[in-house]
């Protein structure tokens, strides 16, 4: 057997999925983040090794992507390093071809994709400020007392939304406690919630965009009934979630993987999931050549250099070679 | 021809109303501003173009829901930005699949069949007696609304029972809508100043002046500047106006034409500007600097300049300000209003300007107030 | 007297006119001194000092000053009104030694004179001759060099072609400054199209000329097409516009959506005025090409490498899969 390796590594969550030669997922890992990237990839390979017996699978191929992608591309070695809006693109289509709209929104940026015949043709990014991006919920929850997770139950009870006004947190926020302050119901603030971020998203991420129908919602916000059904009532069309809509980014670096495994036929770079047990660090020091005063990362495993980056000029960079 | 004109105060609905009906058109006007108008507008519009292009692109639309087909709006040349709205605002609502056409007043430049077609498609065959006539009412409705709501913002902070001003007001302003003849428009006015001075005022009230200055159309629009002036009213604060729509109907309307471009004389507000801001900077940019230092001369307490988010000449002014405001010990209030901006934030920031100025003006701490009751 | 020296800051319209500027200011034997590249410390100062609601690209300027005003004896910052008829430059160029001259305290005196050529011909010799005296006595040598100046402006802005003059920047030649038709066939043709001070300001904009040549793009901006190119797409507009630098941007949008290059990238600061303008006229007339991939960058202090670098890979994923396909189905 031949199986593939994705891994996601966003500033919010780090997500995994193996997939097989026919691209069915046989495992997901979706965890948190927290600020440590490293740790977060070698946990989620451990949970990934105890969940598969390891002699029945052989990892083929690995791609990682998201945020930390060139990062996790040199700890787990990977074969190709692609931008999450790609990846989640190729994922959609390989589970739906005839996807023509994808919202992506998860922790710290929000991206709509635009599909047409099965390619990208054109995409958006949140621009400066979390409008539209989950952070923006998890911090209302925060505030609120309620776990995110039942965030989207408490929406959907609601029958009359308050509105809430602002793109930024910080605006929202006193504005909700403004409508708290006047007694509105913790339900309708929360639906009101979710009906800001829709709104800010298609003003700010999808502003200009043509939104056709099928519509595929992922990232992490997706789990949020709330949110879809603020998208369905502002589109006035059905808004799926498809199954494995947390780890897209993931699959869609798995079947990268796949692809470029087997257009070019090389052996993968993997390193193993013997890496769990290795000691990576990662160190860092500000380079004083110029006043720009870049921060340069190492990362070493076991006291080996790997990878150097972080600097404007290129003097210190030394990357790991699939990268790019 | 279906026209409709953007939501200004209440001089487009009155005046601007009152000029195309005595021509001869059906006049549909917007619905109010409402928060339905913003949200149609911010939905629309480039993300970071400023706040009235957004709201009145939402006025457009209402308007063309109600079933205008023809949009009368104005134009210029730069510097500001708020010479190519009409051409953003044409763009976006073709885009969307509006019919319609859009009459765009400005000093004419270029395409001289447009203009005169435009001129025609106004003056709708009407004979130059009546089109001078018709001209004259809106005029005359222009100039009674502003003296009638520079009276109000006099009178209000001193009225005895909150909301007399602007009941009286309210009323004035409907009468002069009603009705289509010079005459009895000044004779409403007179009327409507009388009732103001027979409104029972407090005794020994400590008044604050403020002079309200920066862009014209949130200075003017209540909507987007959450009704500031009957707010300050309410606070006890006397207003002030630093913009006018008279001057810039002249000049929109191109009856200083022969003298554009080189203006011997600088007015008083240009002049006053001069040690700080020497350069026309496009829309209120430099008034707004001469404005302020102006009414610190004119025994003003304070200035309160409102500004869209992302205006490049308020921007400019609000930087200068600064240096103003420190140079003559003359406190300076920037409001910033985007579709953002919200009334608690507004509120308390209005405030505690004006326990600024009253503490600043009664030599009298806070602190020490707070002791004394 | 000894040679004066006169700064001029590295950001803005430095992008546009140095030479000028320089030539002019060096003919009368002043020493001029500019900032340098934009750096951390440089942003830093800049967003430190200027007032937070205005764009980003002042504030870089505003960093630029600051760096520079204990080294000189006078900054160079001229009033940049009208230079061409139904023009203008954004109000805050008009009003930009105003604004430093307010918010910045400590400075050397300013040099400000103000380009207007609405203004009679003796206010514009004079704003130079004011200039010219600060520097030298010998008003022979002033004369001469205002015409000279004077002489070189005109050309300068009646020459046809465009190009980027290489005393501008000098980062080893890394993009051609003249357009070459044949380099159009290159693989994979990409404009980068914006203000100059973002389009060339490599910390700014995150070495995005570099990454880009990196991956083998023929790199396209708006100094490659000429000036008469420009003003001939821009007919095609409803209403002129009238922002001098914009133009610039606008017509060769046009130039290259109707040359059907791969791709154009707009790159647009945070609060630009402008920008938030003829960004929608860019965006509507693209999507009269469909061929032609479109994407708006956005930049301000907070823009990060990895943002920009995703949007990046994935607008060239997007192009490179996309002709992929379509030479897969033809």
């Amino acid at each position: 057997m031949a199986e593939f390796l994705g891994i996601d590594v966003g500033s919010i969550s780090t997500n995994l999925a193996l997939i097989n030669e026919k691209g069915e997922v046989l495992h997901q890992v979706y965890l948190r983040t927290e600020g440590q990237p490293i740790e977060a990839i070698k946990k989620g390979m451990a949970e990934m090794k105890q969940n598969i017996s390891l002699d029945s699978i052989q990892v083929r191929g690995v791609g990682t992507t998201g945020s930390g992608r060139v990062l996790a591309g040199t700890v787990v070695g990977a074969d190709v390093v692609k931008n999450e809006i790609t990846s989640q693109a190729i994922a959609t289509l390989h589970i739906n071809p005839q996807v023509r709209t994808i919202f992506e929104i998860g922790g710290q940026d929000s991206k709509i994709i635009i599909l047409q015949n099965g390619i990208v043709v054109d995409f958006g990014m949140n621009t400066i400020c979390a409008a539209g991006t989950g952070s923006f919920l998890d911090q209302q929850a925060y505030r609120l007392r309620i776990p995110i997770e039942e965030f989207g139950n408490y929406a959907l009870q609601s029958t009359n939304p308050v509105r809430i006004a602002g793109r930024c947190t910080v605006f929202a926020e006193s504005d909700m406690i403004h409508k708290q302050q006047l007694g509105y119901e913790k339900k309708d603030i929360i639906a009101g919630l979710c009906e800001a971020l829709v709104r800010n998203y298609l003003n700010n991420v999808a502003k200009g965009k043509k939104i056709c129908p099928p519509i595929f919602f992922q990232g992490g916000v997706a789990s949020n009934s709330g949110i879809r059904k603020s998208f369905e009532k502002e589109l006035g069309v059905k808004v799926t979630v498809p199954e494995y809509h947390k780890v897209m980014g993931a699959i869609g670096a798995a079947l990268l993987a796949k692809e470029e495994i087997e257009n070019t036929g090389k052996e993968t770079s993997f390193r193993g999931f013997e890496l769990v047990d290795k000691e990576y660090r990662t160190q860092g020091f500000e380079c004083d050549g110029c006043p720009n005063h870049c921060e340069v990362v190492e990362i070493f495993i076991e006291d080996e250099l790997i990878a150097r980056w972080g600097d404007r000029c290129g003097k210190w960079s030394l990357t790991y070679s699939q990268v790019g | 021809m279906k026209v409709t004109i953007p939501n200004l105060g209440n001089l487009a609905s009155i005046a601007g109303k009152s000029l195309l009906s005595n021509l001869g058109h059906e006049v549909i006007l917007p619905p109010s501003n409402t928060k339905r108008t913003l949200d149609l507008g911010v939905r629309y519009a480039p993300e970071y173009c400023c706040l009235p292009l957004k709201i009145v692109l939402g006025n457009f639309i209402e308007a063309l829901e109600k079933g205008a087909d023809t949009i009368i709006m104005v134009g210029g040349w730069g510097p500001c930005r708020f010479g190519y709205y009409a051409e953003i605002q044409r763009m976006i609502l073709k885009s969307l699949g509006y019919k319609f056409e859009m009459i765009v007043l400005e000093v004419p430049r270029g395409n001289l069949i447009r203009i005169l077609r435009y001129v025609n498609l106004l003056r709708n065959k009407q004979s130059l007696s009546s089109l001078i006539n018709a001209g004259e009412i809106a005029w005359s409705k222009v100039v009674a609304i502003e003296e009638l709501e520079k009276e109000a913002l006099r009178i209000r902070p001193r009225e005895n029972i909150k909301g007399e001003t602007s009941r009286i007001l309210k009323k004035g302003l409907s009468l002069i809508d009603n009705t289509n003849s010079i005459g009895e428009i000044e004779r409403i006015k007179q009327q409507i100043i009388d009732d103001f001075n027979k409104i029972k005022v407090k005794k020994n009230k400590e008044l604050i002046k403020v002079k309200l200055v920066g862009e014209f159309y949130v200075a003017l629009e209540p909507f987007v500047n959450h009704n500031i002036e009957e707010k300050l009213g309410y606070l006890g604060v006397e207003v002030e106006r630093g913009v006018s729509i008279k001057p810039w109907i002249t000049s929109v309307f191109s009856l200083n034409f022969l003298k554009v471009g080189y203006q011997k004389e600088k007015n008083p507000i240009e002049k006053a500007a001069n040690p700080y801001l020497p350069q026309s900077v496009g829309g209120e940019g430099q008034p707004t600097v001469g404005n302020v230092v102006l009414a610190s001369e004119k025994g003003f307490d304070g200035a309160i300049q409102v500004v869209p988010f992302t205006c490049m000449p308020e921007i400019v002014a609000e930087t200068v300000n600064k240096k103003v405001s420190e140079d003559l010990d003359f406190p300076v209030l920037t409001l910033i209003f985007d579709e953002q901006t919200g009334e608690e934030g507004l509120n308390t920031r209005l405030e505690a300007f004006i326990d600024l100025l009253k503490s600043k003006k009664y030599d009298r701490h806070l602190t020490a107030r707070r002791l004394a009751s | 007297m000894g040679n004066l020296k006169i700064g001029i800051p590295q950001a803005l319209l430095y992008y546009e006119y140095f030479p000028l500027w320089k030539n002019f200011l060096e003919s009368l034997g002043a020493e001029v001194i500019i900032s340098g590249p934009t750096t951390k410390e440089i942003l830093d100062l800049g967003v430190k000092s200027a007032i937070s609601e205005i764009c980003f690209p002042v504030k870089v300027f505003y960093g630029h000053v600051m760096s520079l005003k204990d080294r000189v004896d006078y900054l160079f910052i001229p009033r940049m009104v009208c230079v061409e008829k139904g023009a203008y430059f954004c109000p805050k160029f008009l009003g930009l030694p105003d604004m430093v001259k307010s918010s910045l305290s400590s400075l050397p005196p300013l040099i400000e004179p103000t380009i207007d050529i609405r203004k009679s011909a003796t206010s514009f010799k004079n704003s130079f001759l004011a200039v010219g005296k600060l520097i030298s006595n010998n008003s022979k040598k002033i004369y001469q060099s205002f015409y000279e100046a004077q002489k070189s402006f005109h050309l300068y802005l009646q020459s046809k072609e465009n190009e980027l003059n290489p005393e501008i920047i000098n980062i080893n030649q890394q993009y051609s400054t003249k357009l070459l038709q044949n380099n159009m066939k290159n693989p994979l043709n990409i404009a980068l199209l914006g203000h100059s001070y973002l389009v060339y300001d490599a910390f700014i904009n995150l070495n995005l000329i570099s990454k880009l040549k990196k991956t083998k793009i023929n790199v396209l901006t708006a100094e490659m097409v000429r000036k008469q190119d420009i003003e001939r797409k821009l007919k095609r507009l409803h209403k002129p516009i009238f922002w001098t630098l914009s133009k610039k941007i606008v017509g060769s949008a046009f130039y290259f959506l109707e040359k059907r290059i791969d791709g154009i990238i707009h790159l647009t600061s945070f609060e630009c005025g402008e920008d938030s303008m003829i960004g929608e006229l860019i965006r509507q007339e693209s999507l009269k090409y469909p061929t032609v991939a479109y994407t708006e960058f956005v930049f301000d202090e907070h823009t990060g490498e990895a943002g920009i670098d995703t949007r990046t890979e994935a607008f060239l994923d997007m192009i490179i899969r996309r002709k992929r396909y379509e030479s897969n189905h033809t």
